[in-house]
């Protein structure tokens, strides 16, 4: 089988210099490259669409807010359409030259807030062969809306999207097509973050106020992505207001928040800010308990262009910084830190000839500890410090075909120390490269058909045995007629670095990274994709899709471990498979979107199959959305799912317990009640739904933008089960009837 | 009107949906037995018990007193070329345990484990079913001559034992204690007193900490947790001449088979207090049942001697022993 891929790259290498190199058009072309900026901040505006009527094609911008057109027919006047919801539409007419590439920058004028209509980005591209299977394209504007748990979260909202699936209301942590939670590539700017979560897992580190673009890819995802088996999140920060300065400030129950832009001389800035103030509202998350969480992040991001120093080229400088501690001030309850800094340097640059490149240096690190309650016992620590380089290219033919390349250089040093209270220790410590390489080439010289080809090359891994493998991509699209597209996606990913937490961990502090054992190969995952796309008439679309995903050598917690010379992790597999059907309905004022799900999951460790712990068979997402106009809209979201997993219960048996075995006592120790469990993950939980409502209401006042909002989260009190305590027979609850309101302030 | 429609629709399945279902966390019931021995090198009298699970009525695990153990079973064990069988018996109980019935066990009284021994053990239950087990006896201990002599130590403020480790994983249980006798009105009663390791501070309270299983090679006492002992022979009393401490204090070490290593390692608790765990990882080397069939070696080390001036200073009296 290696062998088989070995072969296939060099195959690739010569399609792709025998194919695309030649012009296949006598008449003479040109081509229009413009940015799309929104007019009042200079903000980037993604996925926007570009339209030429006259020659019926166009093209969507890009997450820098980039777009290109080839092979315009030149020496000719056209006009171009630049449309993006929630802005006015602007027509511009451009005079194309030949054998040049024609630059624009267009900035729309956003719509006073009153007028806005539910924004909806990336739902209707223009570029009809877009190999775009299982990727979603959210808005952070489209989430607001929604109805929140405290606050806006991207992560508890991407458990909306078919295909993703959680453990509960109760955590924001996902997991994707039946993958484990460790699978998912989060990238802040390109920058791999490790951590993701404050408050044990219950909100993401990620602030939406400094999110610009956000793409999901939930799986198929194409060469450019390497580390994780399962779904990548690619998340692009906000620039910062070229033209003037501003500020916003957001208050929930949780949190306090702000934000400050503004110009620099050639460029822009953005600092953001958040920290928790008051954790009473997180009791309805913990059962009641009160826990002493405390969190802030933070982050910054400059931007510099001139053209005296480079002529089109973008450079930024970002950073991230998010912390957490739980502290009871009792030496014998657990103190818990976590803390992640990123930190990076891009470069951007436009050539001449249609040409990107992107340069990026990043460090990215992750501190994680647990202060025992027994000043002998040594603290549990997590420690990665991450140095990416990475280069990509892409270069677009007139033939619209486009190749892209690029390179990275990870090192990655992963330090992680336990002991247990008897202790049963474990010190894992790597210090590892690792060099990979990638190139893939899009053939979308066909209007109605698009395909995507490539394969990523481990040079050198981070795990010993990760070295000399290729991960070959594909993702294709056939538009049938104009209103249907069926798509298809198949790839193979490899992930070097593990969480070792135990996913029968329903609530999770510590979930430490380390390089995959060398006694273990890297898990490997094999995705096949297939889909349906279809766009019935205007505002309404269906999609369909399904999949099967097949896991081998993933790392599994060893729970048998109990003595240091055990190993830590042994090797398991698994697949899923499902399928996945979306139904959107939105034509101002109203805004439905239905879906369904049906799914399964199984892993399997030592010769036993069973259900992971976020297996669920059935799925139902129902989201309503009205505007109301005079700035008033209203969301609610309906939630179906048929029950969670869990290990029933036999009955108990009395375990003997060493107590005193120096004592005169002949038993040496007691007997206590222990569980006798029956088959891993066999029982299921009653079906888990939810209903929670939201209205929004937008006013200006003077020069003050405010944003009121109101949830109320669970509206019938529905009592889902999050897990039954064994010892006591407690059944506890996921989230109650709850209010939450949200105020937003903007300057 | 075809909003209201799909409305309509939408309001009546989430009606439906919505009534309740019941939660039942038991699966079908299954018998499972439960068998516990840990044989000792310090007597010849060892003890085995043996249960079967059992389901309460609601969750008050501590309202449920039927006696699950099981009487009239064959337990047999194979050491240095011959079997062993346990016999039945019971005594009236002195604990707490939720059990009114007398705490029955099985027991054996002509051997004790030496060191580097294959053990096997068979049970044969009443209903037919059997129960097997094996293991092997850990190895002579051997403390090692770094290994503190005197208390207090000199130029220093702990107390350290070294010891050479056995096979990878073993798990030792230390106990260092101080001997005394108490003059109650002309009786002389002997007595011992458990010295922590160390002592921590809750809310401006001394809480002393007793060492735990583990894996380490070595113990360190903490000279203000050896105080804190000698303390406590007499808290409360005035009278400290009552009090005489013999000179030679005691620090006994159990090493445990790697069985019994992991069995105990397998019960050290949660990971911490907030993570929820629907899992339970348990340990047991008995083939067809859960439980442990173990072993340990204890093994006294008698160099470790307490000065005079310092018992003294206690106003207790000092014993010299050669």
């Amino acid at each position: 089988m290696h062998k088989f891929y070995s072969l296939l790259l060099p195959v690739f290498i010569i399609l792709i210099i025998l194919f695309p190199a030649k012009q296949i058009y006598s008449q003479e072309y040109g081509k229009l490259r413009g940015f799309v900026v929104d007019s009042t901040s200079g903000e980037a505006l993604v996925f926007c669409n570009v339209f030429i009527e006259e020659l019926n094609t166009g093209a969507s911008t890009n997450e820098r807010g980039l777009f290109l057109i080839n092979s315009i027919p030149a020496n000719q006047e056209y006009e171009i359409v630049v449309s993006y919801v929630g802005y006015k539409s602007q027509n511009i007419t451009v005079y194309i030259n030949p054998d040049e590439i024609t630059e624009i920058k267009i900035e729309l004028l956003p719509l006073s807030i009153e007028l806005q209509t539910v924004e909806k980005v990336g739902r209707k591209i223009i570029r009809e062969n877009s190999t775009d299977l299982s990727l979603e394209r959210i808005s952070v504007k489209e989430l607001e809306i929604l109805p929140k748990g405290i606050e806006t979260d991207i992560m508890r909202s991407l458990q909306y999207i078919p295909g993703v699936s959680a453990t509960g209301d109760v955590t924001a942590r996902y997991y994707v097509r039946g993958g484990g939670g460790d699978q998912n590539l989060i990238l802040l700017n390109g920058v791999e973050l490790y951590n993701p979560f404050h408050s044990l897992g219950l909100f993401s580190v990620i602030d939406p106020e400094m999110i610009n673009s956000l793409e999901f890819y939930k799986g198929g995802f194409t060469s450019e992505f390497n580390g994780r088996l399962s779904s990548v999140m690619d998340v692009i920060s906000k620039d910062g207001n070229k033209n003037m300065y501003g500020f916003k400030g957001g208050l929930s129950f949780l949190t306090a928040k702000g934000l400050v832009e503004g110009p620099i001389p050639n460029g822009s800035f953005m600092i953001t800010g958040r920290m928790s103030y008051n954790n009473e509202i997180l009791k309805k998350f913990f059962n009641e308990q009160t826990i002493p969480i405390d969190f802030y992040d933070l982050s910054f991001k400059l931007n510099y262009s001139s053209a005296d120093i480079f002529e089109s080229a973008k450079f930024s400088v970002f950073g991230f910084f998010s912390n957490d501690d739980v502290d009871y001030n009792d030496p014998l309850r657990e103190q818990f830190k976590w803390q992640n800094s990123l930190f990076s340097f891009e470069w951007l640059q436009v050539y001449d000839v249609p040409l990107f490149s992107r340069l990026g240096i990043s460090f990215s690190t992750f501190d994680g500890e647990v202060i025992p309650n027994l000043s002998t016992l040594k603290p549990r620590t997590n420690e990665i410090n991450d140095f990416t380089l990475s280069f990509d290219m892409e270069y677009v033919y007139d033939n619209r075909d486009e190749l892209g390349f690029g390179l990275k250089l990870k090192t990655l040093e992963t330090n992680f120390f336990q002991v247990n209270p008897l202790g049963a220790q474990t010190s894992l410590e790597n210090l590892s490269g690792n060099l990979s390489i990638y190139g893939k080439y899009k053939f979308l010289r066909f209007k109605n058909f698009g395909l995507d080809i490539g394969a990523r090359f481990n040079i050198t891994g981070l795990n010993n045995n990760g070295g000399g493998i290729i991960e070959p991509r594909a993702s294709l699209t056939y538009r049938i007629i104009p209103a249907v597209a069926i798509k298809a996606a198949w790839g193979i990913y490899l992930q070097e670095v593990v969480t070792i937490s135990d996913e029968d961990e329903i609530i999770s502090v510590f979930e430490p990274w380390i390089i995959v054992p060398g006694y273990l190969d890297p898990p490997k995952a094999i995705h096949y994709n297939v889909g349906l796309d279809v766009d019935l008439f205007t505002g309404f679309s269906l999609s369909a899709e399904a999949y099967y995903k097949k896991l081998e050598n993933l790392a599994i917690v060893n729970d048998q471990k109990f003595l240091a010379s055990d190993r830590d992790l042994i090797p398991g597999s698994g697949e899923s498979y499902g399928g996945e059907f979306l139904i959107n309905y939105g034509v101002n004022p109203i805004n439905i979107t239905t879906s369904y799900t049906v799914s399964w999951a199984f892993k399997e460790v030592d010769n036993w199959i069973f259900y992971p712990k976020y297996d669920t068979r059935h799925t139902i997402n129902i989201i309503l959305e009205f505007n109301f106009g005079s700035g008033w809209i209203a969301s609610s979201v309906w939630n179906y799912i048929s029950g969670y997993p869990f290990t029933e219960l036999i009955g108990y048996y009395d375990k003997y317990f060493l107590n005193d075995i120096h004592g005169e006592d002949l038993l040496g120790g007691n007997f206590i009640p222990q569980t006798v469990l029956g088959d891993r993950n066999l029982g299921r939980l009653p079906s888990y739904h939810r209903l929670d409502l939201s209205l929004t209401k937008r006013i200006r006042l003077f020069l003050l933008d405010v944003e009121l909002g109101a949830s109320i989260i669970n509206i019938y009190d529905r009592e889902n089960i999050f897990y039954f305590d064994r010892n006591t027979g407690e059944v506890v609850n996921m989230l109650p009837f709850m209010f939450t309101a949200t105020l937003k302030l903007e300057i | 009107m075809k909003i209201k429609h799909i409305l309509i629709f939408i309001i009546l399945s989430l009606l439906l949906i919505s009534c309740d279902e019941g939660f039942d966390p038991y699966a079908e019931f299954l018998d499972r037995y439960t068998f516990t021995c840990i044989l000792k090198s310090d007597t010849t009298f060892q003890l085995a018990t043996l249960s079967k699970n059992y389901r309460p009525n609601g969750f008050d695990l501590y309202a449920f007193t039927e006696d699950p153990s099981i009487r009239g079973a064959d337990i047999r064990v194979w050491y240095n070329d011959s079997v062993y069988v346990f016999r039945d018996s019971s005594v009236a109980r002195t604990d707490s345990s939720r059990y009114t019935t007398p705490y029955h066990f099985y027991y054996n009284n002509k051997f004790q484990v030496g060191s580097r021994k294959s053990i096997e053990l068979e049970v044969l239950l009443p209903t037919g079913k059997r129960l097997r087990a094996f293991s092997q006896t850990p190895g002579e201990i051997y403390f090692d001559n770094q290994s503190d002599v005197l208390v207090p130590p000199v130029g220093s403020n702990i107390v350290t034992f070294f010891w050479t480790p056995l096979t990878e994983g073993t798990f030792y249980v230390p106990e260092f204690s101080i001997r005394y006798r108490y003059n109650d009105n002309g009786n002389i009663i002997e007595r011992t007193a458990r010295i922590p390791k160390l002592l921590i501070n809750r809310d401006d309270n001394l809480t002393p900490v007793f060492p735990n299983p583990s894996n380490a090679a070595n113990i360190v006492y903490n000279q203000e947790a050896i105080d804190y002992a000698m303390e406590q022979i007499s808290a409360g009393d005035n009278n400290k001449q009552n009090y005489s401490v013999y000179q030679s204090l005691i620090f006994d070490l159990i090493a445990f088979d790697l069985p019994a290593s992991r069995y105990v390692s397998s019960t050290g608790g949660s990971v911490d207090d907030l993570t929820v765990t629907t899992n339970v990882s348990d340990y047991s080397n008995i083939d067809g049942g859960l439980g442990l069939f173990g072993s340990y070696n204890k093994k006294n080390y008698n160099r470790i001697k307490i000065f005079k001036d310092y018992v003294e200073s206690f106003g207790y009296n000092y014993i010299p022993e050669n």
